[in-house]
């Protein structure tokens, strides 16, 4: 299995709790979608796989390391290196054009600017966005920005990608291609892909639906 | 990443905040400018005087300003002295009024001169620019320091009107940046001649006149204990001013420009610093989720850090680039307009220039540590949730 967890609470200190015991499982190249209601505790759920947050109690395994115990000094280096991001809309830096937003990541892991860019441009060609280097995201659609962000989250090759309402904004026809899109480019790579969604549309075109209501993973 | 486009993004923001440190560094380096003029004056007045003990005749109660032969020559007698320098310093122009660089005839006996440029140390030495010294027995002759050249539209060859003579000009001297620029030597002769047929007193006294200033020529680290053997040699009724007396004034007058400039850098620590601050809050405030985002894909604290200290940085370079780029041009203009005058009030000197760049970049990082903390402390999640 690339993602395990085990027990994963979360309680929030005004008593709120978000999580009340989790257990996943989620195997390499295999893409899961995590579906419930607003609240339900998904994105808390994202945001613990994805190192972003700790849990209460339990505990998460990542390509066999158990990150809920690694210092947090040394998370950021795990995201750069095992994790990709996409989340909802708006989530590219407005300033920097579609190459620098893809360049983002391999920029924080020192790469040289030039492999960087090479890499980056192959990342946006793989999206279809080869001509589109130098848009800044105002400059392009809901879908095509949304399609820079999946660039993004798998320039650095990582072993997971994580995906939090990545169609939300978007209309049916191009959520549908964007889901295609990342399917077929996390497939290519046998890139394991986790995506939480409260679209029919997107549970449909995963491998696996894990359903939450109220903190906890309801039986499939 | 993106820095400039970033701050570019918000034009006018980053605009206003760099106009208020360029207006800090603006005051910084016009104050700075005339601090390092008058500091230049003040180092020729040093230099001039390390190597000499000034002599200057009370005048008693005819307040007759004179050194008389006699007292020259007791000058010479004395341990340690290794020259007798003499002037008649006269002002040039008796209807001039407040001059900012106060012009002066000084007669000189020119071997007795140019012995003592010789002997008073390589800084403090005057050069020919252009032309030559006057020929011996020559009169009616100058040599112009810069300032006079300069605010009088002199060259070689031309004539100077001073107290109702005419000199011609035969040589021009090297600026000095100090008070020299705004000598005109001409022959001690001359001089002698103004100055008694100013003074009936003088004219019917018929003094052994020798000079209204004398400097004893010293070796600059005996200049106490030879000041202290003339006091005991000479008669009485003279002021003398040691170089180590001459030096620590002139130490003092620097000391406080010196905190001058300090005092206006000062204001724009505090202006500057402010509007940096209260900027880079904002741009922490506004910019939270595309924080959150460059977290989650793996920037670390130091990495948000670093790029809010740059942008802080380069708005606090920018301001400098700004402040010293004005602050030039008015000094330019000003220099041009004084030039005329007689003499530049401002200096720009390249570590000035230099400083109140530095200075200001300096000031936009350090301005920039508490915002820049701020935003990478931030929490991933909660800096997600913004939107």
């Amino acid at each position: 299995m690339l993602l395990t967890a085990q027990g994963l609470t979360k309680q929030y200190p005004l008593g709120v709790t978000a999580l009340r015991g989790v257990d996943l499982a989620v195997g390499k190249g295999e893409i899961v979608a995590i579906m419930g209601r607003s609240g339900s505790g998904k994105s808390t759920l994202l945001h613990i796989l994805g190192c972003l947050d700790r849990p209460t109690t339990g505990s998460v395994h990542i390509d066999g390391v158990d990150v809920s115990r690694l210092p947090d000094r040394t998370l950021p280096s795990l995201r750069l290196r095992k994790l990709g991001f996409v989340f909802q809309a708006g989530n590219l830096v407005p300033t920097l054009t579609a190459l620098e937003n893809v360049c983002l990541p391999l920029h924080y892991l020192r790469l040289r600017a030039h492999e960087a860019a090479r890499k980056a441009r192959a990342a946006l060609e793989a999206v279809g966005l080869g001509d589109r280097l130098q848009h800044l995201p105002l400059q392009l659609s809901g879908g095509q920005q949304q399609r820079v962000a999946v660039a993004r989250a798998l320039v650095n090759d990582p072993a997971l990608v994580l995906a939090d309402e990545p169609t939300g904004a978007l209309d049916s026809q191009t959520a549908r291609e964007l889901l295609a899109l990342m399917r077929c480019l996390c497939a290519e790579r046998r890139q394991t892909f986790v995506v939480v969604t409260h679209d029919p549309l997107v549970g449909n075109a995963c491998d696996r639906v894990i359903t939450m209501a109220d903190g906890r993973v309801l039986p499939a | 990443m993106g820095i400039l486009r970033s701050l570019l993004r918000r034009r006018l923001r980053t605009g206003l905040t760099v106009l208020g440190i360029a207006v800090g560094i603006l005051a910084f380096t016009v104050m700075g400018g005339m601090a390092e003029k008058i500091n230049m004056i003040i180092r020729g007045g040093q230099a001039y005087f390390s190597h000499r003990i000034a002599v200057r005749s009370t005048g008693g109660t005819l307040r007759l300003n004179i050194l008389e032969a006699g007292d020259v020559a007791a000058l010479k007698q004395v341990p340690g002295v290794k020259w007798v320098e003499t002037h008649i310093m006269l002002p040039l122009d008796e209807t001039a009024g407040f001059e900012l660089a106060p012009r002066f005839l000084v007669g000189v006996d020119l071997p007795n001169f140019l012995k003592a440029q010789q002997l008073g140390g390589k800084d403090a030495e005057l050069r020919l620019h252009r032309g030559a010294w006057w020929q011996p027995g020559q009169r009616k002759v100058t040599v112009l320091g810069s300032a006079i050249a300069r605010k009088m539209k002199l060259k070689v060859g031309d004539t100077l009107t001073a107290r109702g003579e005419l000199f011609t000009v035969v040589g021009l001297m090297e600026e000095t940046l100090s008070v020299p620029d705004g000598w005109a030597l001409v022959p001690q002769e001359d001089a002698r001649a103004l100055l008694t047929e100013g003074s009936a007193i003088l004219r019917s006294l018929d003094l052994p006149l020798a000079a209204t200033n004398a400097y004893a020529l010293v070796e600059p680290d005996e200049g106490d204990t030879v000041t202290n053997r003339i006091a005991e040699s000479l008669r009485r009724g003279f002021l003398l001013y040691s170089p180590q007396q001459l030096s620590k004034a002139a130490g003092q007058a620097s000391t406080l420009l010196t905190t001058a400039i300090l005092g206006s850098g000062a204001i724009a620590v505090i202006v500057g610093a402010l509007s940096v601050i209260n900027t880079m809050f904002i741009a922490v405030a506004e910019r939270t989720r595309e924080i959150g985002i460059k977290k989650a894909i793996g920037a670390s604290r130091g990495d948000i850090a670093r790029e809010f200290l740059a942008e802080s940085s380069v708005i606090g370079l920018m301001g400098g680039l700004l402040g010293v780029g004005v602050g030039f041009l008015i000094i330019e203009g000003i220099n041009w307009y004084t030039a005329d005058q007689g003499t530049p009030v401002f200096l720009l000197t390249p570590r000035l220039a230099l400083a109140g760049i530095g200075f200001a970049a300096l000031l936009g990082a350090t301005a920039g540590v508490v915002p820049a903390m701020r935003a990478a402390a931030l929490d991933p999640v909660d800096a997600l949730r913004e939107l």
